[in-house]
């Protein structure tokens, strides 16, 4: 077979039936990139036999699926990727708009689905199963939402190759973004935005199988980063005095109010607030980090709410 | 009028794109030619009634059917 490039390559996903048996993919995802791998811990021994300094011998260790796929996100596929997350699901609507509703959930291993994710690579098919959300960055670059989703799995092997179908949605521009801080209060001073949830997934590995026999969740750490035009000591005193506010980030398409993607830290606290003077002709600007902490009267941490008008069952 | 109906699988009422073969509805019969056809095969390296989750008819000659 001849070289091939990434632009005849394709990622598909598809809900399992039993977490960690393929299931070919149902939904095709746009994306930028890719670097799902399978990881296998080997054993290099050293025993002690008189003539080698080398390795003697190479011992299979425990084996699970670590990756990344980066793409700009698409309201019908962000779906897939948090029924995958460690979220309680509710989902909204009657059709041909839905709504699914995301809060964080204490479960020490996926709370929904687990995904397989098929990936083509120059028409060679690689079938990853038992796969969730590790954590993701959802990041306003260049005007576009685009997410870095942290996919953690079981294993991999090789699948029969899909027919392929892809959304023909665009993804949030620049006109999509509402960002209020705090909830309600919308700021038009902020340059950039970015969102983060870190699960502390680890795979879990028991005897009689080679593979990781699940994905272990531990802490949950989220963070928000917005970058402001310096204007006041407002939100600086409010770092200092460690105020939590609410974070708010709205993508919705101008063309339809249905297809949206909603983000919502209930009580950030800023943990690191830097304003400089950078230089003669630099415009001076504030960054601010937020720690997202748990919020008494919305029992959670945050809440991510899609718009979409796919129907997953 | 196309030569053959095909139904994509899918799970929105937004468009998908079929690469080979153009923009459908998931879901809904929707008219092709046999050169839109071939070009999926040729592309998917299958026939459109080999492609999972996909369903093709012929299209019906109603002109046919109303004479007949």
């Amino acid at each position: 077979m001849p070289a091939g490039i990434g632009a005849a390559g394709s990622i598909g996903v598809a809900f399992e039936t039993v977490p960690g048996t393929y299931v070919a993919p149902t939904k095709f995802i746009p994306v930028r990139s890719e670097s799902l791998k399978f990881m296998q811990e080997i054993n290099f021994t050293r025993p002690i036999i008189k003539t080698s300094v080398e390795p003697v011998h190479a011992v299979k260790g425990p084996a699970h699926i670590e990756g990344d796929v980066e793409w700009e996100v698409l309201h019908d596929c962000m779906p897939y990727f948090l029924h995958a997350g460690r979220y309680t699901v509710v989902k909204g609507g009657v059709g041909p708009d839905f709504t699914y509703t995301y809060t964080p959930a204490a479960t020490a291993q996926e709370a929904n689905e687990t995904l397989s994710i098929t990936v083509r690579r120059n028409d060679v098919i690689f079938g990853y199963t038992g796969c969730v959300l590790a954590g993701m960055a959802l990041t306003v670059d260049n005007g576009m939402l685009v997410g870095t989703m942290r996919m953690m799995g079981r294993d991999e092997a090789v699948q029969a190759a899909p027919t392929e179908t892809f959304p023909e949605t665009e993804p949030f521009g620049a006109d999509s973004f509402t960002l209020e801080v705090p909830d309600a209060s919308a700021i038009t001073d902020a340059g950039s935005f970015s969102f983060d949830v870190d699960e502390s997934a680890e795979a879990q590995f028991r005897l009689g199988s080679l593979a990781a026999q699940y994905v272990g969740y531990g802490e949950r750490n989220v963070t928000a980063e917005i970058e402001r035009d310096f204007i006041d000591r407002t939100q600086y005193d409010l770092f200092k005095a460690l105020t939590a506010q609410s974070v708010h980030l709205r993508s919705e398409s101008p063309a339809n109010a249905d297809r949206f993607v909603d983000i919502l830290m209930h009580s950030g606290v800023m943990d690191s607030y830097e304003s400089f003077l950078e230089g003669q002709g630099d415009i001076i600007t504030a960054a601010l980090s937020f720690v997202g902490k748990y919020n008494f009267t919305e029992t959670n941490a945050y809440e991510i709410i899609v718009g979409t008008s796919e129907d997953i069952t | 009028m196309g030569d053959l109906k095909v139904k994509v699988p899918g799970s929105t009422t937004d468009k998908v794109h079929v690469p080979g073969l153009g923009s459908f509805v998931p879901g809904e019969w929707s008219d092709i030619t046999e050169e839109q056809a071939q070009r999926f095969e040729r592309v998917h390296k299958r026939s459109l009634e080999e492609a999972e989750g996909f369903e093709v008819k012929k299209a019906t000659n109603k002109k046919k059917e109303e004479d007949s």
